[in-house]
């Protein structure tokens, strides 16, 4: 398959000698960790949605994930850890435990770049499916270890539906952003 | 493939590259489990750093919560005048039905009032609220955890009850400078001493995160079945007594589930009661 044609090497941001010509791009490089950072705080606000309890769904997740998938470079182990404390912080949960989770699904995501860059978005949702699943399956492991107590998993498979359902509505404009940052055309 | 990614690429795979990512990722993965296991067992100060850094996230929250709590607002209102006929019908026979109360109520006031004084019986302890907004809610599975917009400058402490207009939410369990945290009554570590309303049978309300917690140790005894009312029982000296929780949601051989009166998922303001506990200590003469 012929390569796509990028249509300029400058506008990517934290790439290249044309960098400078954007002016902003120190801020640009900040910008996946301030939106995951406001998709984290957004995740610990008392929405109050009927019928889901206090569950929420792990926004802060979707972002880790499309941003190590999009731009690693943007979204780097410390990012993901540090964005998994302040989860752990709000939330008032073993500190550690979102901050484990959210590194290993910045590895996962950043390894899986080959196969996924490029692929219809629907492959790229059952993706994310696979890597909520793993990422509540770890969290739930972690819990009971620490509570030493069985936890009950219903909780974290219904965070996960959540989750997995709303993933469009969030994904498409980080995707939308980070194309923007990368100056692609939507994969 | 894409030949777009190659600077980043290269960048990422550069030997150099590939040996800080690994190193940094095997570092935070060594930090994430030491954070877990002090946490678990309480070395370190990772209590008191967790709650600084709380002091800083809650104004945060706070500005954050204002709008969304404005749309909460304004969502209720919409949904309350769409039956607004049919909820005033209903509050016209609820008011009859609790005029009658009222009178009952007096009475019984009255002849409460009159027995205390003949028996002595020693009035309870003050208690006094503080009233505080929620600003963020733990959201995760694991556990059940409410932020509050008020912390020990206004005379919020650790192991204080948290009450809404209709009944206990949970208790306070870290207390920052502007900030503070509610262990809700469902959390897995929530244990309340409770007891039956009617048969003063008691028990502990065990949570385990789902919304129905646990009767434990109710007295085999104990005659429950569904609609019971229950209270907290004040032993342990923790809580007030006579705090209404809930009632009883489903019995059955091996587990009594209560139903809590307060709707925890849609709470926006509570109260804090300041108690102060029974003590064999004479607080204004010394020991």
């Amino acid at each position: 398959m012929r390569p796509r044609r990028r249509k300029s090497a400058s506008k990517r941001i934290g790439d290249g000698p044309g960098l400078p010509q954007l002016g902003f791009w120190r801020l640009g490089l900040a910008i996946p960790g301030l939106v995951s950072l406001v998709l984290v705080l957004l995740g610990s606000l008392p929405i109050g949605v009927p019928f889901l309890g206090p569950v929420l769904p792990a926004f802060g997740l979707i972002a880790v994930h499309v941003f190590a998938l999009q731009r690693p470079d943007l979204m780097p182990h410390w990012l993901a850890f540090g964005l998994g404390l302040v989860t752990d912080l709000l939330s008032g949960g073993p500190l550690g435990l979102t901050a484990l989770v959210f590194l290993g699904v910045q590895a996962l995501s950043a390894s899986q770049r080959r196969v996924l860059i490029g692929r219809p978005f629907v492959l790229g949702w059952a993706a994310f499916v696979a890597v909520a699943l793993a990422a509540a399956g770890v969290s739930w492991l972690i819990a009971c270890v620490y509570f030493l107590d069985f936890v009950n998993p219903v909780a974290a498979l219904l965070q996960v539906a959540v989750t997995v359902t709303l993933f469009p509505l969030v994904a498409a404009p980080l995707l939308l952003l980070s194309h923007r940052m990368t100056g692609q055309a939507f994969a | 493939m894409r030949r777009s990614n190659k600077p980043l690429a290269s960048r990422m795979a550069s030997p150099m590259g590939l040996l800080f990512n690994r190193f940094a990722f095997a570092f935070l993965l060594a930090l994430g489990l030491t954070l877990l296991v002090a946490g678990r067992s309480g070395i370190g100060p990772v209590e008191q750093v967790r709650t600084g850094l709380l002091d800083v996230l809650a104004p945060v929250l706070d500005v954050i919560s204002r709008p969304v709590s404005a749309i909460n607002d304004l969502a209720t209102e919409v949904e309350q005048l769409s039956r607004v006929y049919e909820e005033n019908d209903r509050l016209r026979q609820e008011n009859a039905r609790l005029l009658h109360w009222q009178a009952a109520a007096r009475a019984l006031e009255r002849d409460n009032a009159q027995y205390r004084r003949l028996l002595n019986v020693r009035a309870r302890s003050d208690v006094t609220y503080i009233t505080a907004r929620v600003v963020g809610e733990s959201g995760g599975p694991f556990v059940k955890t409410l932020l509050l917009a008020a912390g020990e400058r206004d005379g919020v402490e650790p192991d204080q009850a948290v009450v809404s207009e209709l009944g206990l939410v949970g208790r306070i369990t870290e207390a920052g400078r502007n900030a503070a945290r509610i262990l809700l009554i469902t959390d897995l570590n929530s244990r309340i001493p409770v007891m039956l309303e009617g048969s003063r049978r008691r028990a502990i309300l065990s949570g385990d995160n789902s919304g129905r917690p646990l009767l434990a140790f109710l007295e085999a005894e104990a005659e429950v079945q569904p609609g019971d009312r229950v209270v907290t029982s004040g032993h342990g000296g923790m809580l007030p007594p006579g705090l209404v929780v809930g009632v009883v949601a489903s019995v059955t051989e091996n587990q009594v589930r209560l139903r809590p009166f307060v709707d925890l998922a849609r709470l926006e303001r509570v109260n804090v009661l300041r108690y102060r506990r029974p003590s064999l200590v004479n607080d204004r003469n010394g020991p």
